[in-house]
């Protein structure tokens, strides 16, 4: 199997790229971010890149998760707005809104009882509604989505006892047969292997550029972030740093203060730069010597 | 972009095909369950037309049968249709109303724990219970002046009201621009304390006269009742009916987090509201009828649980209210024969034969 | 049992707010429990001064209130400080270990164990056993259906689900026999019914030395285990990994909380709602540490039971009210307040 569509893809999957769509972008205008009335994120406005890779990164605590839920009109902004298609996220149905937008949060809770292959239907709850059974195009959804993780052997296995990193490709799976045109993950390459991280980025960056999706997610590694970007967005303290194409991130130097570290760019042939960290510009006094030795 | 490295997907796809061997205890377990739920199913039936044709009164059988299509003696005739029918019907509705309530608010808010008395709907169903009996003594009957009369058939009306409002006063106190699973829990375990309290009171302070009717509907109890109980529980049956089948993916769904629950589409302030609204609804008008039966509704659900292992998900309701509706009539049956004339009230019996199987498959499966 | 929020002190919001120094708080509701428990002491059939309290407290000799303060009212009031604060320790101890809110301490099947034995040994057994023997039945009933729970749910109490589900079913087990045996011991059950309701009518040194071997370990162990407490409620996994043998301290803590309440069943009988809501109150009212919820439940139940008890036997004097009905009423309104003000 490789990452390019296979032809069983069903036919909702494949957003005919000839066809406009309907402009399928999350802008934040100004909006000011929080729970009970501490602001977390303050004035920041953000236009997410139509069928893009958008990337999140910054410090712990920054507000992406924040950035990310609003996004998902799951927090309301307490000023400005958060808009898709001409509408305020908040004021969506939330069915309707689930059809266009899918969101997955930082490591949810495993739920009891469920298989991988249950999970994954669960993701289809915005096209079947209450009642509907499960037609053909739902399940050949679930099969493509499980596919795409390298799940497929894995649908009766139950969420429970299944490894970290089986359970999080279940997660992303079910966001995945969701079937949406906008994608935004919290950390999705939590508790996977390197492997595994590079595959689920390839397999994002795929969606966005085979089918226009556009994916929002929150990244910790850099390297990862600097690599299938095509926007990169960089956070501190709640406040907007930086936005736009990672190469030019680069040449500001904001990646070694924001993160207090001290570092370098390699210019990898066919990658673009990354960044070695060296050393972190926070400690001051190392362990001494005589604890470890 | 790049072409995709396509041996890294393959790689781990191929890799993951090995599939592992399921453990032998495991299918064995299935087996037994599965085993057990066919002789629930199996004896279901049975139960059911034991209870119709066993009794206090002992009947021939072909007396029975005769009475069942209305052909024998008068007396024979008015036990089936006024006494038995009626009470196996009712019966097999509060079964179903307690088990499938328990399954509900067990799934809303996501504690295993949960029962009808967590919202506080028993224990308002108790106190207005309580306060109907009083006032049905002193405004009804103080030195033969009635000021007026409250006719007594109304008090699983009151029960029902009372378990309701019990329940309505919980969620009202629980919303915070949503409903937390914790919230809710703390604040029906709380309200039905001090309702609980202020029963007791009553029943210290001025249940004298009433003592033994009010305790009789406390323990919880078939005895004498008819088709006019039908009436308060056959709209929430209907109702729920109707809307099981609707709440059946928006619960599964609320066993997820609210976050992912609500990203996948469902409203889940509006959806929660709903599925409490019909489990306390069911809690109640079961409550009214045959009293606070505390068992049924906790470990029931569990009971299904473990019986509908290895089968599909979507036997579990039904395995839930079968299990329910068998296990209230059954219980009822014993209750009745076992200190005849005097009656074991249904609670206990259904204690009795449900813990010692439910702690076997406990014990095994955990 | 990922799914159960994780009940830890912070786990109601209480953290962001800042409170009253917990030092002061605790020793501030412990002092408002000793003052009331002392004031009772003067208050009852018999109006004592406070000067006269004093005076015999001080020095015994055989005058009248001498006697009601020594042989009634005092090891009442120890009595009744002395339950509160071991319910409502083993009401969170159990609500930490089953990590679950509904947990209390009639979980484990202590308090419908106690019970049974007490209603089976009066309707078979009547003339062997006197009442001055009911604490030691209901400590043996209590023990044993706890001992059963502790072995139903596993042998290393793996799974807090199982443990509660076990509880929950010898608890109903129990209480169908006990009401199995009331039904049929006939009219002359008011003796039983009395001992079934809970209360502290009566109770004197010789039930409060039945009780301390108990409580007084009991209270006293819960101290050095707050650490393993504190990281067991951040789940299993965090626990085991930071050095917590989960399954012995699981096993432990349950014992503890299994002493604690059954020390206190075999005394006052079973009381409700102290051990269910008292652990939640002092959560919420700003316990940060599990040392100060472990302090400030203790506290608030010695509070709760002993203003109960004063109120239980003066309210309706010369009758006394039910003393569990009395906790719910003064606890009830305060705990819904609490959970009411609480930020989402």
């Amino acid at each position: 199997m490789t990452l390019s569509m296979p032809s069983s893809l069903p036919e909702a999957t494949v957003f005919s790229s000839s066809s406009p769509r309907e402009i399928s972008s999350i802008s934040l205008d100004n909006v000011t971010l929080g729970y009970s009335r501490q602001p977390v994120v303050e004035g920041l406005s953000l236009n997410l890149q139509q069928g893009k890779v958008n990337i999140l990164i910054g410090p712990n605590g920054c507000g992406k998760s924040t950035l990310l839920r609003a996004m998902a009109g799951l927090l309301k902004p307490t000023q400005g707005s958060a808009v898709l298609q001409g509408k305020e996220l908040h004021k969506w149905p939330r069915r309707t809104l689930a059809r266009a937008l899918s969101f997955l949060p930082q490591a949810p809770e495993v739920p009891e009882n469920m298989t991988i292959g249950q999970l994954v239907e669960q993701g289809r709850f915005a096209h079947r509604g209450l009642i509907r059974a499960l037609t053909a195009e739902d399940r050949e959804a679930v099969s493509w989505a499980l596919e795409q993780t390298g799940l497929l052997d894995y649908r009766e296995r139950s969420m429970r006892t299944v490894s970290g990193g089986e359970r999080q490709r279940a997660w992303i799976a079910t966001a995945l047969a969701q079937q949406a045109s906008i994608l935004l993950l919290d950390e999705p390459t939590t508790y996977l292997d390197l492997g595994h991280q590079l595959e689920v980025l390839e397999l994002l960056q795929e969606l966005s550029t085979t089918q226009g999706l556009t994916i929002a997610l929150s990244l910790h590694e850099i390297n990862h972030a600097l690599m299938f970007a095509d926007s990169l967005t960089l956070l501190a303290n709640g406040k907007l740093l930086y936005s736009g194409p990672p190469q030019e991130l680069v040449t500001t130097g904001l990646i070694e203060s924001t993160f207090a570290i001290r570092g370098q760019y390699l210019n990898i042939p066919g990658h673009g730069p990354l960044h070695i960290a060296t050393s972190s510009q926070r400690r001051k006094n190392p362990l001494p010597l005589a604890r470890t030795a | 972009m790049q072409p995709a490295p396509s041996s890294s997907m393959s790689g781990i796809a191929s890799s993951l095909k090995k599939n592992r061997k399921i453990p032998a205890q495991q299918l064995s377990g299935s087996r037994i369950s599965g085993g057990l739920l066919g002789l629930v199913i199996f004896s279901f039936p049975i139960v059911v037309i034991l209870a119709i044709f066993l009794g206090t009164v002992d009947l021939e059988t072909a007396e029975t049968l005769f009475a069942l299509f209305g052909e024998g003696s008068q007396r024979t005739d008015t036990i089936i249709a006024f006494q038995r029918l009626p009470r196996v019907i009712v019966g097999l509705l509060v079964g179903v109303h307690f088990a499938l309530s328990g399954a509900l608010l067990q799934a809303i808010t996501r504690n295993p724990l949960a029962d009808p008395t967590i919202l506080g709907v028993s224990q308002g169903a108790t106190l207005a219970v309580m306060l109907f009996l009083m006032f049905a003594v002193y405004a009804g009957n103080s030195d033969g002046s009635q000021l007026f009369t409250i006719p007594l058939e109304y008090l699983p009306l009151a029960g029902c009201l009372g378990g309701l409002i019990a329940g309505f006063a919980v969620y009202l106190l629980s919303w915070q621009s949503g409903l937390s699973p914790l919230r809710l829990t703390l604040m029906g375990i709380a309200l039905g304390a001090v309702l609980h309290a202020l029963a007791m009171g009553l029943l210290a302070g001025w249940g004298s006269t009433r003592m033994e009717s009010i305790l009789l509907w406390m323990s919880g109890s078939l005895y004498a009742r008819g088709w006019d109980h039908l009436i308060y529980l056959l709209p929430w049956t209907v109702a729920s009916l109707f809307f099981l089948p609707l709440l059946r993916r928006p619960v599964r769904l609320l066993q997820l987090e609210d976050d992912c629950a609500t990203s996948f589409g469902l409203s889940v302030p509006l959806w929660r509201s709903l599925a409490l609204a019909v489990g306390a609804g069911l809690a109640a008008s079961a409550v009214g009828v045959v009293g606070p039966v505390g068992f049924i509704g906790l470990v029931v659900p569990h009971l299904a649980r473990y019986l509908s292992r290895g089968t599909n998900q979507h036997f579990y309701i039904p395995i839930v209210a079968l299990l329910g509706a068998g296990l209230v009539v059954g219980s009822d049956l014993i209750g009745r024969l076992l200190l005849s004339p005097n009656e074991v009230p249904v609670g206990i019996i259904a204690a009795l034969l449900g813990v010692p199987v439910f702690l076997v498959l406990l014990r095994r499966y955990g | 049992m990922s799914k159960f929020q994780a009940l830890s002190p912070n786990s109601y919001g209480a953290a962001r707010r800042q409170k009253a120094a917990p030092f002061f708080l605790v020793t501030g509701i412990a002092a408002v429990a000793v003052t009331v428990g002392l004031l009772g002491l003067g208050i009852g059939a018999q109006y004592i001064p406070v000067s006269e309290i004093i005076r015999v407290l001080w020095l015994p000799d055989d005058s009248v209130s001498s006697i009601i303060l020594w042989e009634l009212r005092l090891p009442r009031m120890l009595i009744a400080l002395l339950a509160g604060a071991s319910l409502a320790v083993a009401g969170y101890l159990l609500q930490s270990i089953t990590r679950n809110p509904l947990a209390s301490p009639s979980l484990t099947g202590v308090t419908s164990g106690a019970a049974m034995l007490v209603v089976l040994a009066f309707v078979c057994l009547p003339q062997l056993i006197s009442p001055y023997y009911y604490p030691f039945l209901a400590l043996f009933g209590g023990t044993a259906a706890a001992s059963i729970t502790l072995f139903l749910s596993g042998p290393t109490l793996s799974s807090p689900l199982r443990l509660a589900l076990a509880g929950v079913s010898v608890s109903f087990l129990a209480a169908a026999v006990t009401t199995l045996t009331l039904l049929s011991a006939g009219p002359q059950t008011g003796t039983l019914l009395f001992w079934l309701s809970g209360g502290l009518q009566g109770r004197s040194w010789s039930q409060l030395l039945i009780m301390l071997p108990w409580v007084v370990p009991g209270l006293v162990c819960v101290f050095f285990c707050l650490r393993p407490l504190a990281l067991l409620s951040l789940g299993d996994e965090p626990a085991q990994a930071m050095g917590v043998n989960v399954r012995l301290w699981r096993s432990l803590l349950a014992l503890l909380a299994i002493c604690l309440s059954a020390g206190v069943v075999a005394v006052a009988g079973p009381i409700a709602f102290v051990g269910l809501c008292v652990p939640h109150m002092a959560r919420m009212l700003g316990a940060r540490t599990t040392g100060t919820a472990v302090a400030l439940s203790l506290a608030l139940g010695a509070l709760l039971l002993v203003s109960a008890d004063l109120f239980s036997r003066t309210l309706a004097a010369p009758r006394e009210l039910p003393i569990g009905m009395i906790t719910a009423l003064i606890g009830g309104p305060i705990f819904l307040a609490i959970i009411y003000r609480q930020k989402a």
